[in-house]
């Protein structure tokens, strides 16, 4: 797979968020998938932030450490980022008479690099543009540099000015003088981009939370509410700016308390309903969950993950909320945890966790993270034909009303401990939503044998769930593989990798990497988290050569479920707790060092050993 | 939902639950508890019509006393679970009730911005100025000096000037009445 990449540095609100979308914009039109990656400290202005594009003509879902271009809007970014760069790399500045330091100039010479000096004063003095158009002329400039066609950048630019027709004429002045700059000291300098496939034109440009965002639309939700936390803001903010085309109740509460009642209030009442929120406010949201466990409320909560303990790194990335929600709230009770991965999951399993929620009148904990939230991703438009609506047991035709009796609400001996639900307002029996113990109509009932029959009631579903749940999904050298081909399966696994959540997209990107192309390495990735299925991964672990653990924690959390729930304990892990993502060359090196470890293993060894056999 | 014609008028006895009342003898919850179901047929609802919302505590003891669609929740948390559930469906009255405790101790922000967004329900406060149901210890309305069950030398905060409070937050209304007195 051929890649380039790009990266975009200066100081928060410096717009570098607009040169990448647009770029972002230009080339997907023009046929290539980009992948977008933000970096930024938690403040509105200042401090050093940078986006990041990865661009290819084949699906591209992560980011490199290291870069084709760098484009420094500021000089911290030329004392920062120059280490960055790939061998004959391009590093396109603004920054007049800059002399780079001697360890600079001597990197400079060693990689190559080729370095141009845009004078964008000069040029907006010239045309008599304020500063905020020099974001135009750079875009420009880096467009020509990228031999694309200058058509492109003015109609997406013409879109944003299409009134303003005095804005308008002043950015295409902009876009030609961008685009026809040549730096005097260099040659004419481009980067060359892979042939484009114009399949990727048709494609969306979206964030993970708009995904989500738009998955919660499609999955019924009239209801949201919220407490802004980032990485969960942009999910509340994207279905705010909805909020006139959806006619959605958007309410940004006071605490992730009352986000969390407000939305179980609701779906009580039958609205399917959404909040979100991140690791101390998801702390505050549990004792709801606790609660809706027991009136058997279905409810769908979004767990953004981002590093703790306390705020940790608020605008950074980490899956480290895995244990907390499988394991939150006081009380035992069925819950269910589930991952997002990608755009394509953020969209397609909203409607999945309401209905998965409503069919065991259990809360679903959706998680996220700041990569996903934030990611911009190249996207296949989402089928919008196929989102099935399961409201599972809830009664809702007059006729069988009637029939009810107030201790069907919570009937114990009902077979898997799903009993039938019904809506405030039905012209039926009526019964209490209760919090206490309660007996089968909702009145508190603490004697030991109704306390023992309704325990068993709400954990049965557990079982329930778990025999429904999908297997993970197993993808060998990059492509999928079913779930009855295992069996057949006569090759051995080279290395079986395990991860979940935005993990996945990049290690699928490894395994198609040219380096790696053709190897038998499997990646087994977990979307349903809780209740875990082993029974796939126990099978597939007597067939590999090595197993391998690939999360963003420190301790490892679903090798620790996966010991938890079957026994099987995975030494080798590649963990990474640092708030970044994984990017493609350093989980390319780490996946590569175990392939060649794995043969020369076997050379040695020849009553080889399976790595983590269950004990 | 469509709310059919009625033909039956709501009766007294359609709000019977067989569930026993266990609070104290002379407590003003059955003074309440019987207010709030004269207002119900007087408003000419069915138990099916309505929801409503207990917080915990001796109020909360309540919610099984009575027919409706009832829920019964988290200490402090009755007023923001009752709006949730009325912004979903606005057709269905939705009453809340809660203790002192709750309203301003544990919920009191709930309170505070449940007033402040103006949420189309009712709100029953039941005021004895104590956490009776955790057997007597102080709650933010309770009189300052006044010995209580964890405050032995009496309390030492200062009362919370609790309708002040509520005024100063532009309620769209407000009444107060006594629990023994079940006709107004």
């Amino acid at each position: 797979m051929s890649r380039i990449s790009l990266k975009i540095v200066g100081a928060s609100g410096q717009g570098i968020n607009s040169i990448g979308a647009i770029i972002a914009k230009g080339l997907k039109r023009s046929g290539y998938c980009v992948f977008g990656y933000r970096e930024y400290p938690s403040l509105i202005k200042g401090g050093h932030a940078s986006y990041q594009l990865d661009v290819s003509n084949e699906r591209i879902c992560s980011t490199e450490t290291k870069v084709n271009v760098l484009v420094a809007l500021n000089h911290h970014g030329l004392e920062l980022n120059m280490y960055e760069l790939k061998q004959g790399g391009i590093v396109l500045h603004v920054t007049p008479g800059w002399q780079f330091p001697e360890h600079h100039q001597k990197l400079i010479s060693e990689l190559n690099l080729r370095v141009i000096y845009f004078p964008v004063d000069d040029i907006l003095n010239r045309l008599g543009a304020r500063a905020i158009l020099s974001n135009v002329l750079l875009t420009a400039f880096v467009w020509s540099m990228l031999h694309q066609d200058i058509d492109v950048i003015k109609s997406l630019v013409g879109e944003k000015f299409a009134k303003k027709k005095a804005l308008l004429e002043l950015n295409m002045r902009c876009i030609d003088e961008g685009y026809s700059f040549a730096d005097p000291e260099q040659e004419a300098i481009s980067v060359a981009l892979p042939p484009p496939d114009k399949g990727f034109a048709s494609h969306l440009l979206i964030t993970g939370s708009q995904a989500m965002g738009l998955g919660a639309v499609h999955a019924g939700v009239r209801l949201y509410a919220g407490y802004p936390m980032t990485p969960s803001s942009p999910l509340l903010s994207f279905i705010a700016d909805l909020e006139n085309k959806t006619h959605m109740v958007v309410k940004q509460a006071e605490d992730e308390i009352t986000a969390a009642q407000i939305v179980s209030g609701a779906m009580y009442m039958g609205t399917r309903a959404l909040s979100a929120t991140s690791g101390v406010g998801f702390d505050l949201m549990s004792e709801t969950l606790s609660l809706n466990a027991m009136i058997e409320n279905p409810t769908v909560f979004v767990l953004a993950q981002r590093p703790g303990p306390a705020t940790g790194l608020p605008t950074w990335t980490a899956q480290s909320g895995l244990l907390q929600a499988a394991n939150c709230s006081a009380g035992e009770f069925t819950r269910c945890v589930i991952s997002v991965s990608n755009s394509q999951d953020a969209f397609d399993l909203m409607p999945v966790a309401f209905n998965l929620a409503e069919q065991y009148q259990i809360s679903v904990i959706v998680l996220t993270d700041k990569q996903i939230a934030e990611a911009l991703y190249t996207q296949h438009p989402y089928d919008l034909e196929r989102a099935e609506i399961d409201r599972g047991r809830l009664v809702v035709e007059p006729e069988e009303l009637k029939y009810l009796k107030s201790s069907d609400r919570f009937d114990p001996h009902v077979r898997g401990g799903v009993s039938l639900r019904w809506l405030p307002g039905s012209n039926a029996a009526t019964y209490c939503a209760q919090g206490d113990e309660h007996n089968s109509s909702g009145a508190v009932d603490e004697s030991g044998l109704n306390t023992k029959l309704q325990m068993e009631k709400r954990l049965r579903k557990f079982d329930g769930l778990k025999a429904v749940l999908p297997a993970p999904h197993l993808s060998i050298g990059g492509h999928s593989v079913k779930t009855s081909d295992w069996i057949d399966l006569r090759d051995e696994i080279e290395l079986l990798a395990i991860g979940w959540g935005s993990t996945g997209d990049v290690f699928q990107d490894v395994m198609r990497s040219d380096e790696l192309r053709g190897r038998k390495i499997a990646y087994l990735h977990y979307t349903y988290l809780w209740p875990l299925r082993t029974q796939e991964l126990r099978r597939l672990v007597m067939r590999s050569k090595r197993i391998v653990l690939v999360e963003q924690n420190y301790q490892g959390q679903l090798g620790m479920l996966i010991r938890m729930e079957c026994g099987l304990d995975i030494p080798d892990k590649i963990l990474k707790y640092d708030g970044r993502p994984f990017f493609y060359d350093e989980l390319l090196s780490s996946v590569t060092a175990r392939c060649t470890s794995t043969s020369e293993n076997e050379a040695k060894l020849l009553g080889f050993e399976h790595a983590g056999s269950p004990s | 939902m469509n709310i059919p014609l009625q033909s039956r008028l709501p009766a007294l006895s359609e709000y019977y639950s067989e569930t026993k009342c266990i609070w104290c003898d002379g407590c003003g919850n059955y003074g309440i508890w019987t207010a709030v179901k004269y207002a119900l047929v007087e408003l000419n609802l069915h138990p099916w019509q309505v929801c409503l919302c207990y917080d915990v505590g001796c109020n909360g003891n309540g919610s099984d006393k009575i027919e409706g669609y009832r829920f019964h929740g988290l200490h402090g948390r009755v007023i923001p679970f009752a709006a949730g559930a009325k912004l979903a469906n606005m057709k269905v009255p939705v009453i809340a009730f809660g203790g002192d405790g709750a309203t301003f101790s544990e919920g009191i922000g709930h309170l505070i911005h449940g007033v402040r967004s103006n949420y189309p329900i009712t709100f029953v406060l039941h005021n004895n100025t104590n956490f009776g149901l955790t057997t007597g210890q102080a709650s933010s309305l309770t009189p300052q000096g006044q010995p209580m069950n964890t405050s032995p030398n009496g309390i030492p905060e200062h009362t919370l000037a609790s309708m002040d409070l509520v005024f100063s937050l532009k309620p769209t209304f407000v009444a107060r009445g006594f629990s023994g007195d079940i006709s107004n």
